[in-house]
């Protein structure tokens, strides 16, 4: 009976497999279409960065192909999902380029996922645009990987750069222990001393925490003057808050993770006067005319809300420029993908994030001038001079 | 002086924390009482308590209704949740083994997660405060000396926290020493086949068990969300964290469960603020190294480790 | 049980390692046209299918023959991915090697925990192995300068043999499946022995098998071990397949999927664990085809529910049992009838 088993095990199998033969393949149009796939962490824990970007993409493959496509080529964007797993990442990755034969990948969303998903696509040679901010991803220099969301390096450098200029030389640190908060740690770690900034205190929350309060007070007993807080929603909002509640009146810097209503909404009366870096998204109303970026900002920002009712965040920033990206490349490389990543590795753009300058050692191409620093006043980010 | 003020900060919030731990270990120890099954859904009530009052409030669902009406039903709401998972555990058939029991639980939790992600998302979101203004920092310096030696300020939400704690305690007392109902089910908790046999109707009482304990959760959810903002999965930390604290205290032990949960909270908080950053950032694990410690060393919780004479169970 | 010989045993292992073999010329030169087109994707898939079936056939001994579950299993495939991955990057020793000190080093870890616990009645096991998973999880993210933190640890090397380097979507495959398959015979040898024998005891009626001698804590102890090392393997695998670990496939989550596998496959039986793995694989691969967000983990909570409360021993011995029922109530109404057996 066993035996029987088995072989009703791999009728299963069969029927499974054939089930999920019938998945949407690349349909042949009459006009060569250029296939693109964007993979992202729409479910699971990295939802709030997917959905956004998920959005953004759908949108530019109407406009674009409204637009006449490329060269005449329609654009097709085959939609996947990783779930923000990372061997699912490495499945989906799979089948783009094995069913669905696509010349280029946009995301995934995270840092993990990412390069779970890397090794594959190196194998495959296949040019793959993340839109996660780890500086792993780039450094060292992988040949088919790029990624569009700033790295802490530039964030780091801007932040630093304020608290010179405001002459404030001893400053604590809390960093959430995730990949996000540790590379901002690693950077302000490292950059500081070259700045004659000290690091009086450097403190951690885990990403779950709903109590900052020992920290703080902590950071309270040391001759700081400014609290500098690297994390993503909710810490950096239960930072704030705790940190005016412990009486804790210095200026706090946080990092471009807060870059979002759902921090003001969070921290409520605690955000008043928080600094960070932003990408120019925010205040693009507020940029002078002569800069480049204004119009791509504002562009996108019309269309983006027009069709999903609410304002477009950095994340689906960071897919419009890796789209775009690859749109430019195609534009000159054609339907190959090894010149695809060569032209990329040459590419100057203007997007969203920054102009970009890609280069054989720098696959982010981004400089801290993509940043602006801003202060939020009366629940508004207001950019400062 | 400052490590005067520093230390009645921390132990302030640590039984703020701590009181919801203790709230949700009740809640492991009214259902192991009455079924001898860990459930380990109980941390999703928090969760429905909390993102309940956060969707009955919040202006992008236009509804902002008040929170006395908007707790109540959260609180109603959780309590049809643990019903109806009471009424699923009582369907298997009586040979089935317990640990198919457990793993219904881990699926009522994967499955109420699973909804409240799809349903509200996966951001953290705020949950407004029950009182919206703080009290002034408390300064106990000002009984000895004229003034500021250890100024301490609590948010009005702590107070809440750890009032409701005390009277959910006070109410649990009553009800269980003095109510028919809790009567019964302590007698359903010491000896299931005699309590039907006088009578008691066993499954009903389960089912109520479970609603009472669900109930509790969200109170618990709806109470800490203010301090720790809300998310669909912030549950699942709830629970465990809960679960140390029960199983600190002795699976089944009503007052073990409420003295380990403030501990627990008071020693994250303390860890976090007393011990050097490297090992500080190891504080989440603290509480599970705590229920590691406990089930090696004395499995029937640390209170049982003087006190010998413990309840006949299993 | 007579009917399960060791030759059956044999000849289904024979079978599944011929069609395993032949799965790949199937998916690579098919000629049914677009459904079974040329495909690394699917071979990329049924490599994780042979990883996640290691993982489940642990769960299975374990929930079906010493009644125990562990909530804390990703935690032993992680510590053996990230033995792994830790000492083949960070010092010269050799994959195999690494592979063997990961199952090594969770084995031992599994052995302290067991032994505690397993002394008890009830379910401390449970318990225990969630804090513990817990905590290793922490462990992996926050002890940077060791683990990589949150962002892992990358260029992990392939596995090789000679001049053989399993690098490549076939030979992952080969690789794999091969010690799938090794763990599928050796688990069914095990079941099929007088310990195993004494597992079934156990399950059934810990008091009955006492009282003929059966040493129920060692077996339960011996039975988690082995668990905790196949996951090991299982977590090595996927450290050389995917080349980078992090923490997050070895969170709390990862477990609780484990356990999915575990209950689809059927506790207490070893040959329905390639089936909880495929089925979850091949579910994940195509609900995220769906719009709705979340839906695999809805599902997941459905599966968990449903399968317990209707069919208490997993999908597969549920299966079994309404046939060996049927077969019998057709045996006894052939009887009554005076026809010959």
């Amino acid at each position: 009976m066993r035996t029987s088993l088995l072989v009703a095990l791999l009728a299963v199998f069969a029927v499974g497999a054939l089930w999920l033969g019938t998945l949407p393949a690349a349909q042949a149009a009459s006009k060569a279409p250029y296939v693109i796939g964007a993979v992202f962490d729409v479910t699971g824990t990295g939802a709030p960065l997917g959905t956004p970007e998920r959005d953004t993409v759908l949108l530019l493959e109407k406009q674009i192909n409204a637009a006449g496509g490329i060269n005449g080529h329609p654009l097709k964007v085959v939609m996947a999902d990783n779930a923000s797993d990372e061997a699912q990442s490495v499945m989906t990755v799979k089948r783009l380029i094995e069913q669905d034969k696509v010349l280029a990948i946009i995301g995934p969303s995270q840092t993990g996922t990412t390069l779970s998903a890397a090794g594959t696509v190196e194998a495959a040679h296949v040019p793959m645009i993340s839109c996660a901010a780890g500086v792993k991803i780039v450094d060292p220099v992988k040949p088919y990987i790029f990624k569009t969301a700033q790295s802490d390096v530039h964030a780091v450098a801007k932040v630093l750069d304020y608290l010179k200029v405001n002459k404030l030389h001893d400053i604590a640190i809390i960093t959430v222990t995730n990949a996000f908060g540790e590379s901002g740690k690693g950077q302000l770690l490292a950059q500081a001393k070259g700045m004659g900034i000290n690091i009086v205190a450097a403190e951690t929350f885990g990403a779950t925490d709903t109590d900052m309060q020992p920290q703080l007070i902590r950071i309270r007993g040391t001759k700081a003057q400014a609290i500098v807080c690297w994390g993503t929603n909710p810490g950096p909002a239960l930072v704030a808050k705790n940190a005016r509640q412990l009486g804790l009146k210095g200026l706090i810097i946080m990092s471009h993770g807060i870059a979002n209503h759902k921090f003001i909404e969070l921290a409520g009366a605690a955000a008043e006067g928080v600094v960070f870096p932003a990408g120019k998204l925010l205040v693009r109303d507020d940029l002078a005319n002569t800069e480049k970026q204004k119009t791509v900002l504002k562009n996108y920002a019309a269309a983006f809300s027009a069709e999903y009712k609410h304002e477009p965040d950095t994340f689906g920033g960071h897919a419009y420029d890796a789209m775009m990206v690859v749109v430019q490349a195609l534009k000159t490389a054609g339907d190959d993908r090894a010149k695809l990543r060569a032209t990329i590795e040459h590419l100057s753009y203007t997007g969203i994030s920054g102009t970009f300058h890609f280069s054989p050692t720098d696959h982010n191409g981004l400089t801290k001038d993509s940043f602006a620093m801003v202060v939020i006043r009366g629940g508004k980010w207001v950019p400062l001079k | 002086m400052g490590w005067i003020s520093n230390t009645l900060q921390s132990l302030i919030s640590g039984i703020a924390v701590g009181s919801t731990y203790a709230i949700v270990a009740l809640g492991f120890t009214i259902i192991f009482s009455s079924t001898e099954v860990v459930n380990f859904a109980q941390g999703e009530f928090v969760m429905i308590g909390a993102m309940i009052s956060y969707w009955l409030t919040y202006d992008d669902f236009g509804l902002r209704w008040p929170l006395y009406v908007v707790v109540p039903i959260a609180v109603a709401v959780s309590a049809v949740v643990g019903l109806l998972l009471g009424w699923v555990l009582m369907r298997p058939r009586k040979d089935a083994s317990p640990i198919s029991l457990i793993i219904i639980t881990v699926g009522a939790s994967v499955l109420l997660q699973g909804i409240a992600g799809n349903q509200w998302g996966k951001d953290a979101v705020p949950v407004p405060p029950f009182t919206a203004v703080d009290p002034p920092p408390l300064d106990l310096g000002a009984i000895f000396h004229n003034g500021s030696l250890f100024p301490v300020s609590v948010q009005s939400q702590q107070l809440w926290v750890m009032g409701l704690m005390v009277l959910l305690v006070i109410g649990l007392t009553l009800f269980f020493n003095k109510t028919m109902v809790g009567k019964a089910l302590r007698a359903v908790a010491v000896n299931k086949h005699g309590a039907r046999l006088v009578g008691i109707n066993v499954s009903r009482l389960v089912m109520g068990a479970f609603a009472l304990s669900a109930a509790m959760g969200a109170l618990a959810g709806a109470a800490i969300a203010p301090i720790s903002t809300g998310n669909y999965a912030m549950g699942a930390m709830m629970g465990l964290k809960g679960f140390a604290a029960a199983i600190v205290g002795g699976l089944g032990n009503f007052t073990g469960s409420i003295v380990a949960g403030v501990l627990l909270g008071v020693l994250e908080t303390c860890g976090a603020g007393f011990l050097p950053p490297e090992f500080a950032q190891y504080k989440d694990a603290f509480a599970f190294i705590i229920l590691l410690l406990v089930l090696f060393i004395s499995p029937n919780g640390i209170f049982a480790l003087w006190r010998r004479k413990k309840a006949v169970r299993a | 049980m007579r009917w399960f010989t060791a030759q059956r045993t044999f000849l289904a292992a024979l079978l599944g390692v011929l069609l395993a073999a032949a799965l790949p010329f199937v998916l690579l030169h098919g000629s049914a046209g677009p459904l079974l087109e040329q495909n690394n994707y699917w071979l990329g898939v049924f490599t994780f299918i042979a990883i996640y079936t290691i993982l489940a056939v642990g769960l299975n001994l374990l929930m079906g023959y010493a009644g125990q579950a562990s909530l804390g299993h990703a935690a032993f495939y992680g510590i053996g991915a990230y033995t792994s991955a830790i000492l083949t990057t960070r010092t010269a020793c050799s994959p195999w090697l690494a592979m063997l000190c990961g199952i090594v080093l969770t084995g031992v870890v599994a052995l302290l925990i067991g032994m505690p616990c397993l002394r008890l009645r009830g379910h401390y096991l449970a318990m225990a192995t969630l804090g513990f998973g817990w905590i290793v999880f922490i462990v992996m993210r926050q002890w940077e300068p060791i683990t990589g933190g949150s962002s892992g640890i990358e260029n992990v090397p392939s596995l090789a043999i000679g001049g053989l380097v399993f690098d490549h979507d076939v030979k992952c495959f080969y690789l794999t499946w091969a010690l799938a398959l090794l763990v599928l015979v050796i688990s069914a040898n095990i079941v099929n022995s007088r310990v195993g024998r004494a597992f079934r005891a156990v399950h059934g009626s810990e008091t009955a098998a006492a009282a003929l001698g059966v040493p129920i804590a060692r077996f339960k102890v011996q039975v988690f071990v082995l668990s905790s090392m196949y996951a090991a393997l299982a977590g090595s695998l996927y450290a050389h397949v995917v080349k980078y670990v992090n923490p997050s496939p070895f969170d709390f989550h990862a477990s609780v999927s484990l356990v999915v596998m575990g209950c689809i496959g059927g506790m207490a039986s070893v040959w329905g664990a390639p089936l909880g793995a495929a089925t979850i694989t091949l579910l994940k691969e195509r609900l995220q085809l769906l719009p709705w967000r979340d839906i695999d983990v809805i599902i997941y909570g459905l599966i968990l529910i449903v399968v317990m409360v209707f069919l208490p021993g997993g999908l597969v011995s549920g299966v079994q049992v309404a046939v060996t029922r049927l077969r019998r109530q057709r045996r006894t109404a052939a009887a009554r009838e005076g026809a010959p057996l």
